[in-house]
């Protein structure tokens, strides 16, 4: 496949702008290093397997790309720019475009924080007293259904910045399904693990870190992982409904001037990004959860 | 210390409007170092008897002493293995040993703790797999685990309910062997009590059999096994003498059941309602329906 991207660069090109395919040949070249370098050091079969398996399919979509748009001018080359065009920008707006991911970040992080630091106490409150949990499952059906978007106009009048308006919104949609997490983990603990643990006299202290909070921990990742997917949704959202910064606000700024290089790269770059976190978080998981028969 | 006496324990189970008895004026007196069994069909409140004695469950009625001290709640003298859910899955082996230390123990140190831990995980024979987590291992190595911490807390009394219920035939039959061998060579001997529905296991493993029927809970006969200690189970099991004694905890075991077919009968009518509707030939009423 790598062969067959690089031989698809050098055809006859239709279009008049083709001056940047060798940062496609450059990066495919990289990667298809890497790759081999892997290869030759690693033993890692299926990590292998699925790399190559990966690698062989984003060249696939760069050489149907570049034979479509720059080639043969089946698609415009005004909205589907040449792939070595879109490698280009990168390059040159790597500042910008870390700024923008930085922006990002911060944004959703400082919003998932509160959220998982007032949402976790709290269904764990909810989820131990049966009393108080069973009257406020109304109050977090009614709440927890409302798309977090439909807040944004309301919370522009309310609070200070944007800025502060995209945290808000971000912790309110993570903040739901963490504490729906947190609440089914607590109040599900094996009844036989709880006698275990009376007969051992164990302290509500205790019991609560040492029992309760690992016990409910599948459910609390499981309610963070939502909670963190639907934080990007709101983020990218908020950006480009009012931000001033961030890779949504990259994306629909150029949009605007038809700068569709920069539209694909920052969703691209967007993408990236998320898949990084996911597996970031899955390793998180993997490692609290190591104990489980999985 | 380790002396349990039971007076006119009774336990109920339910909500407001319905309650019923699980365990109804409940005596029975065992001394120290005993090892008894209460043996019993299913629903005949002997895993709810053994939790009260535990103090996870309080009595509606009646008191369990403990050396002449009346119990509230659940003690240090006391530790509980269940059938299922025993240990901690987000602990390893030696952690969860650790961890009933910690809490049964406090006194001891973090290094006495640790060396308690090993030396309890190796009697029952999983020293390589001390670092291991429990939904890793098999059913009858993670009874292995809970028998370790069981025994390492060292409290006076043991409680086992149906611990190796889930547990095939022969797992089974090793586990027997190996509390029996702990049991044995403690310098002071723990009270045991063994909740099974499993005859065999409660003769092979008790001083004493406790039987129970059902409905409500109640003791129907208490037999003493005669076989002498140490025994060795191919030696007990083909004497004439376990046949025949076998025979004699089934016979009771059934008779418990027969009573309470007729007890229940008679209550259901006595109280008035319609007889054939509420009493044994509800079943047939009801396929005589389904037939047509």
């Amino acid at each position: 496949m790598f062969a067959v991207l690089i031989l698809v660069q050098f055809l006859p090109s239709r279009a008049e702008d083709n001056e940047h395919k060798f940062y496609l040949i450059a990066a495919a070249s990289a990667a298809e290093l890497v790759f081999l370098l892997l290869s030759a050091f690693s033993s890692k079969k299926d990590f292998l397997r699925d790399f190559g398996n990966i690698l062989s399919v984003i060249f696939f979509v760069f050489t149907a790309w570049t034979i479509l748009a720059p080639k043969t001018l089946i698609l415009d080359p005004l909205i589907f720019p040449a792939p070595g065009e879109v490698l280009w920008q990168f390059t040159a707006d790597i500042d910008k475009l870390s700024q923008g991911a930085a922006s990002s970040l911060k944004t959703v992080f400082s919003g998932y924080i509160y959220a998982l630091v007032l949402g976790i106490p709290m269904g764990v409150i909810l989820g131990s007293f049966k009393n108080i949990r069973s009257s406020a499952t109304y109050v977090v059906n009614f709440a927890g259904a409302i798309p977090p978007i439909v807040f944004v106009p309301y919370s522009i009048a309310l609070l200070p910045s944007f800025d502060v308006v995209s945290k808000f919104i971000i912790f309110l949609s993570a903040y739901w399904p963490i504490m729906k997490g947190t609440i089914a983990g607590v109040s599900s603990v094996e009844k036989g693990i709880l006698d275990t643990a009376r007969s051992l006299s164990v302290r509500t202290g205790s019991l609560l870190l040492n029992v309760i909070i690992p016990s409910a921990l599948p459910n609390i990742f499981a309610g963070a992982a939502q909670g963190l997917g639907v934080s990007f949704l709101m983020l990218t959202s908020a950006e480009m409904i009012g931000g001033q910064s961030g890779i949504g606000y990259y994306v629909q700024y150029y949009a605007k001037f038809a700068d569709y290089p920069r539209v694909i790269l920052g969703i691209i770059i967007l993408g990236i990004i998320i898949c990084l976190i996911s597996v970031l978080s899955a390793g998180l998981q993997k490692y609290f959860l190591r104990w489980r028969n999985t | 210390m380790s002396r349990i006496n039971i007076r006119d324990l009774s336990v109920e189970y339910g909500t407001k409007n319905k309650s019923f008895k699980a365990v109804d004026r409940v005596n029975l007196d065992i001394k120290e170092g005993e090892f008894v069994s209460l043996l019993g069909a299913s629903g005949c409140g002997k895993s709810t008897l053994i939790s009260t004695i535990d103090g996870l469950r309080r009595p509606s009625g009646g008191t369990v002493f403990i050396d002449g001290e009346p119990i509230s709640g659940t003690g240090k003298d006391r530790s509980i293995v269940f059938q299922n859910y025993s240990l901690f899955p987000w602990m390893t082996v030696k952690k969860n040993v650790e961890f009933g230390l910690r809490q049964l123990r406090p006194e001891l140190s973090k290094k006495e703790r640790s060396d308690i831990a090993l030396e309890f995980v190796e009697k029952v024979g999983l020293s390589e797999f001390k670092n291991k987590y429990p939904l890793k291992l098999s059913g009858g190595q993670q009874q292995r685990v809970a028998i370790a911490r069981a025994l390492a807390v060292n409290t006076p009394i043991l409680l086992m309910d149906e611990p190796f219920g889930a547990l095939d035939t022969k797992t089974r039959a090793s586990l027997q062997d190996l509390l029996l061998s702990l049991w044995r060579s403690e310098e002071k001997k723990k009270t045991v009590i063994f909740v099974t529905h499993d005859v065999d296991e409660a003769i092979f493993l008790s001083d004493r059999i406790v039987i129970m029927q059902p409905n409500p809970g109640r003791i129907y006969k208490e037999v003493s096994v005669p076989f002498s200690r140490p025994r060795i189970r191919e030696n007990i099991t083909d004497t004439e003498e376990y046949k025949i004694f076998r025979n004699e905890i089934i016979n009771a075991f059934y008779e418990a059941e027969k009573e309470v077919a007729y007890h229940d009968t008679e209550k259901k009518i006595s109280a008035g309602n319609s007889p054939v509707v509420r009493s044994f030939n509800s079943g047939t009423v009801s396929a005589v329906a389904g037939g047509r």
